[in-house]
C-alpha cells in the first residue's frame, strides 16, 4: 500500500489547515487608504452638440413656445412654466425643470408619473416599451404618455413628460392636465421639445467657462432664466462693461487708477438665480471668504445686515472688508418674485469705497421685471 | 464528492475483509477515534468534521441557501442577493425598527467553508493516499481545487469599467459600485499626488490624520446612498460651508439593490488645520469637477468618485463604431478600435476590441461591455482582473480524469477477476 498516511493526525492537520486557509482568505480587506502619484486626468473631449458647433462656452437652453401656452414666471426649480386653457375649463400646466446627475434615474420618475394619474408601475421592460423618442435640438429624449384617474379625484388626468440628459443634467418637461385637452395638445408638446435647443450665449463664449464651484444645473437654471430677462438698471458713468461669466447677467470693470493693475480695480456684477440660492447665511459666510474673513454663525447676521429698499423684505445687503486683505465687497440680495437678484461690487477696498455711492445708485435704479 | 461520499457499500467494504490480498483499513463512516489515545475532544472534532452526516446536513443546506438566494434576487437585485446570501457567513434578518440583526441561516461561505474542511477530514480519514483510490483522490482534489477557487475569485477578482470618448486616453478604470475620497495635489505639470480614502474608512466617521496632508479630515456624515434636496424642501442651512454643498443640499437614501443602479454616496468632511478650521465641504457622486480647496499656498481638490485602479498601461479609443440592424434600434455589432501605449516596454499598437473578442492583458480582460445612448462617440468597456480564473478548468480536468481512472480502475480489475 503506497501514499498511505490516513489517520488521525493527517486528518486533524487537513481539517487546521483548511480552516486557516479560510481564515487567511476571508480576512483579506482591499479598504486601505493609499497614497499614489497618478497621471492628472485627461480632458474629455467636448461634448458633440458643442463640438459641431464649434463652441467652449456652456450654452443657454431656448425653445419656441407653442401658440395658446401662456408663459408664467420661472420658480424656484422652474425654469419654465407655461399654462394651457382648453374648453370647459380644461387646464393643463407645461414646466421644465433641470435637475443635476440622473435626479433618481428615470426608472424611478417613470414610475412616480404613472403613480400620479393613479397608473401600477411598469418594470424596466415596460418602461422601455411606452417611450417615445423624440429628438430635439439637444439629443434625442425620451417621451411618455400616461392617461388615468388619480386617487381622489374624479377627471381624468394625462400626463406627457419627457426626459433629456445633456452634460450631467437631467432636463424634465412635463404636461400635465385634463387627459382631453392634454391628448389634443400633445402635438404642440412635441413641437416645443423638438424646438428645445442650447445656444452659446454672446456675453459667455469670451469668459472661458463655468468656474470650478458652481455646479451645472443651477448654471443652467440661471442662464435659462436670465436669457429671458433684460438687464433693467442703470449703469454708472466710467464703469466698463466686459465680457460676462455663466452665471452672470452683467459685469463691469472698475479702474482705480493705478495702472491698471488687479490690485488698483474693483468688478461689479449682476447674477440672478431661482429661490433664494442657498439662503442668507451660507451667500454671506461665502463672500466673507471671498474677501479674506472668516464665517459667522446665524446670530451674528443681524450685526452684518443692512436695510435695502429694494425688492421684497427678503432682500438684504452687507459691506464687507478686511483689514488684512485690504479687499472690501459690497453686496446686494433684491429678492423678486421666485428669484434674488445679487449685485456685487468687491475689490481693492480703496476703489470700492470711493465706488460705494455709485454702486448703490445702480441697485436703486434697479427695476425688477 | 458526492458519489464518493453515498456509496459506501462499494468504497468501504467490511473492516478486515481482503481485496486483492490486501489488508483494507477499517472505514467505517463513523470511527470512533478515542481509543485510538489522547486528545478525546479533538477527536470527536475531527470526527464531527469528517462525517457523512455533516456532509449531508451541508448540501442541504447548500440547496436552501441557492433556493432562497435566487428567490431573493428578484426583490433585492443579483448583487444584493450575492452579497446576503452566498458571500456571507450567516444569512440575517433585521428586526423591523431596529438596528438588531439575527442569523437565521447559514451564508454560502460558512456551507461551503464546513463542507471544504469535511471534504479534506474524510478523504484524509478514509482513504489516504491509495494506489486504488487515486481517481477519488484526483476528483476530491478537483472538488477542493473547486471551492477554494470560487472563494479566491469572490475575494480577489476585482471588477471595473472603462469610459472613454473618442480621442480620449485612459490608465485607469472605474469601479462600478464602490467609491472613494480622494483629495488630489498638483505635483507636476502632469501628475497628481493622491491620496484615497475608500468608503469602509469614511464609513467609521473618525478623524483622519494622514502624513500626506498638512490638515486633519474630519467626518460629519457618511451617507452610501443620497439623494439631492429641493430647494423648495430645504429647511435650514447645509451642513457644507464651502464648495458646491453650500447651494445644493443632501440626504440620505436607501441603498441601491438593482443591478443597473448605483449608490451616489455623500460625505461632509471638515479639513481641520492647527489655526482653525477650513470649512466643511460635501464630497457626493453627484458632484463631477472635483472642489478646489486652498491652504498655505497649496492647492488640493477634493472629490468622491467611484474607486480607481490606475495601471501602467493606457488605452485610447480610436474610434467606436456601433452598428444597428437597418431601420432598428437592435445592436448589430460594436466594436471599439483603441491604441495601446505601455511606456516602460515602449509598446504602441492597435487593438481592436469587439464582442466576444476582449483584449487580454497584464492579467487583465478588457471586453466590449457597452455604449452612451446619447452619444455615439463613447465606449463602455469592462475590464476582469481575476487571478484564478483558470481554476475552474483545472478542477474539471481534474475531476474528469478522475473519474475516468477510478471506472478504468475498476475496470481492469474486474476484466482481471473475470480472466481468473
Amino acid at each position: 500500500m503506497l501514499w498511505t498516511f490516513a489517520g488521525k493526525s493527517n486528518a486533524t492537520r487537513g481539517a487546521l489547515g483548511a480552516l486557516l486557509l479560510t481564515l487567511l482568505l476571508t480576512s483579506c480587506d482591499r479598504g486601505k487608504i493609499q497614497s499614489y502619484q497618478a497621471p492628472k486626468d485627461p480632458a474629455a473631449p467636448p461634448a458633440q452638440g458643442a463640438a459641431a458647433a464649434g463652441m467652449t462656452a456652456p450654452a443657454q437652453i431656448r425653445w419656441d413656445v407653442p401658440s395658446g401656452w401662456q408663459e408664467l414666471p420661472a420658480t424656484q426649480m422652474r425654469v419654465g412654466s407655461f399654462t394651457v386653457t382648453g374648453e370647459n375649463d380644461q387646464k393643463a400646466q407645461v414646466t421644465v425643470i433641470p435637475l443635476a446627475g440622473q435626479a433618481g434615474g428615470d426608472f424611478e420618475n417613470v414610475n412616480r408619473w404613472r403613480t400620479q394619474v393613479g397608473q401600477p408601475r411598469f418594470t424596466e421592460a415596460e418602461m422601455e416599451k411606452a417611450a417615445e423618442p423624440v429628438e430635439t435640438g439637444a439629443g434625442r429624449a425620451q417621451m411618455y404618455d400616461f392617461a388615468g384617474v388619480p386617487l381622489e379625484e374624479e377627471r381624468p388626468t394625462r400626463l406627457l413628460a419627457a426626459i433629456l440628459h445633456r452634460e450631467g443634467t437631467a432636463w424634465f418637461f412635463k404636461m400635465v392636465g385634463d387627459d382631453l385637452l392634454v391628448a389634443g395638445q400633445k402635438a404642440a408638446f412635441v413641437e416645443f421639445l423638438k424646438s428645445v435647443r442650447f445656444e452659446a450665449v454672446a456675453s459667455v463664449a469670451a469668459s472661458g467657462g463655468a468656474s470650478p464651484g458652481e455646479d451645472p444645473a443651477a448654471a443652467a437654471q440661471a442662464a435659462a432664466s436670465t436669457a429671458a430677462t433684460p438687464a433693467p438698471w442703470s449703469v454708472p458713468a466710467g464703469w466698463q462693461p466686459t465680457a460676462a461669466g455663466t452665471m452672470q447677467a452683467a459685469k463691469w470693470i472698475i479702474g482705480g487708477g493705478g495702472g491698471g493693475s488687479e490690485q488698483g480695480q474693483a468688478e461689479a456684477t449682476v447674477v440672478m438665480l431661482p429661490g433664494d440660492a442657498g439662503g442668507r447665511l451660507a451667500n454671506i459666510n461665502r463672500w466673507r471668504g471671498q474677501v479674506g474673513l472668516g464665517p459667522v454663525a446665524e446670530e451674528e447676521l443681524g450685526g452684518l445686515l443692512m436695510p435695502l429698499r429694494v425688492g421684497g423684505p427678503e432682500s438684504y445687503a452687507v459691506d464687507l472688508v478686511s483689514p488684512e486683505t485690504q479687499r472690501r465687497m459690497l453686496a446686494a440680495a433684491v429678492a423678486t418674485s421666485g428669484q434674488t437678484w445679487f449685485f456685487k461690487l468687491v475689490g481693492d477696498a480703496a476703489v470700492v469705497g470711493r465706488e460705494k455711492e455709485a454702486f448703490t445708485k445702480l441697485v436703486a435704479s434697479f427695476n425688477h421685471p | 464528492m458526492t458519489a464518493s461520499h453515498s456509496n459506501p457499500a462499494t468504497d468501504t467494504p467490511t473492516a478486515g475483509v481482503a481485496r486483492g490480498g490486501e489488508p483494507q483499513p477499517p472505514t467505517d463512516w463513523t470511527p470512533d477515534l478515542t481509543p485510538r489515545g489522547g486528545g478525546g475532544t479533538l477527536a470527536r472534532l475531527v470526527q464531527f468534521f469528517s462525517s457523512l452526516r455533516l456532509t449531508v446536513v451541508c448540501l442541504a443546506l447548500a440547496l436552501v441557501v441557492v433556493f432562497v438566494g435566487t428567490l431573493a434576487q428578484v426583490e433585492i437585485g443579483l448583487y444584493a442577493a450575492q452579497m446576503k446570501y452566498f458571500r456571507s457567513l450567516f444569512v440575517y434578518w433585521q428586526v423591523p425598527g431596529t438596528p438588531m440583526r439575527i442569523p437565521v441561516m447559514p451564508g454560502g461561505y460558512l456551507v461551503g467553508g464546513v463542507l471544504l474542511i469535511n471534504l479534506i477530514c474524510a478523504h484524509a480519514r478514509r482513504f489516504g493516499f491509495r494506489r486504488d483510490k487515486l481517481g477519488l483522490l484526483l476528483v476530491h482534489v478537483g472538488l477542493i481545487l473547486l471551492l477554494l477557487g470560487q472563494l479566491a475569485t469572490d475575494l480577489l477578482s476585482v471588477e471595473s469599467a472603462m469610459r472613454l470618448t473618442e480621442g480620449q486616453s485612459k490608465s485607469y478604470s472605474e469601479d462600478q459600485r464602490h467609491s472613494e475620497l480622494a483629495i488630489l495635489e498638483t505635483t507636476a505639470a502632469d501628475a497628481n499626488q493622491v491620496v484615497t480614502i475608500p468608503e469602509s474608512v469614511l464609513a467609521r466617521k473618525q478623524e483622519l490624520r494622514l502624513p500626506q496632508l498638512p490638515f486633519t479630515i474630519k467626518l460629519h456624515a457618511y451617507w452610501p446612498n443620497s439623494t439631492s434636496v429641493p430647494p423648495a424642501a430645504v429647511t435650514g442651512p447645509s451642513l457644507a460651508t464651502q464648495g458646491l454643498g453650500v447651494r445644493t443640499q443632501f440626504r440620505q437614501a436607501p441603498l441601491e439593490t438593482r443591478m443597473d443602479r448605483r449608490n451616489v454616496p455623500t460625505a461632509y468632511v471638515e479639513l481641520m488645520t492647527p489655526t482653525g478650521s477650513l470649512g466643511t465641504w460635501a464630497a457626493s457622486l453627484w458632484f463631477d469637477p472635483p472642489q478646489p480647496v486652498s491652504y498655505e499656498g497649496r492647492t488640493f481638490e477634493l472629490a468622491l468618485r467611484p474607486v480607481r485602479y490606475y495601471r501602467p498601461v493606457s488605452l485610447e479609443l480610436m474610434k467606436f463604431s456601433h452598428d444597428k440592424y437597418m431601420g432598428t434600434e437592435i445592436p448589430k455589432n460594436f466594436s471599439s478600435r483603441v491604441r495601446l501605449r505601455q511606456p516602460e516596454t515602449g509598446e504602441n499598437r492597435e487593438v481592436l476590441i469587439y464582442m466576444n473578442n476582449p483584449l487580454r492583458y497584464g492579467g487583465e480582460t478588457f471586453y466590449q461591455s457597452g455604449y452612451d445612448e446619447r452619444d455615439p462617440r463613447v465606449t463602455i468597456l469592462q475590464v476582469v482582473r481575476n487571478p484564478s480564473w483558470l481554476t475552474p478548468y483545472f478542477s474539471c480536468t481534474l475531476v474528469g480524469v478522475g473519474l475516468g481512472v477510478q471506472f478504468l480502475t475498476h475496470l481492469v480489475g474486474f476484466v482481471k477477476r473475470k480472466r481468473a
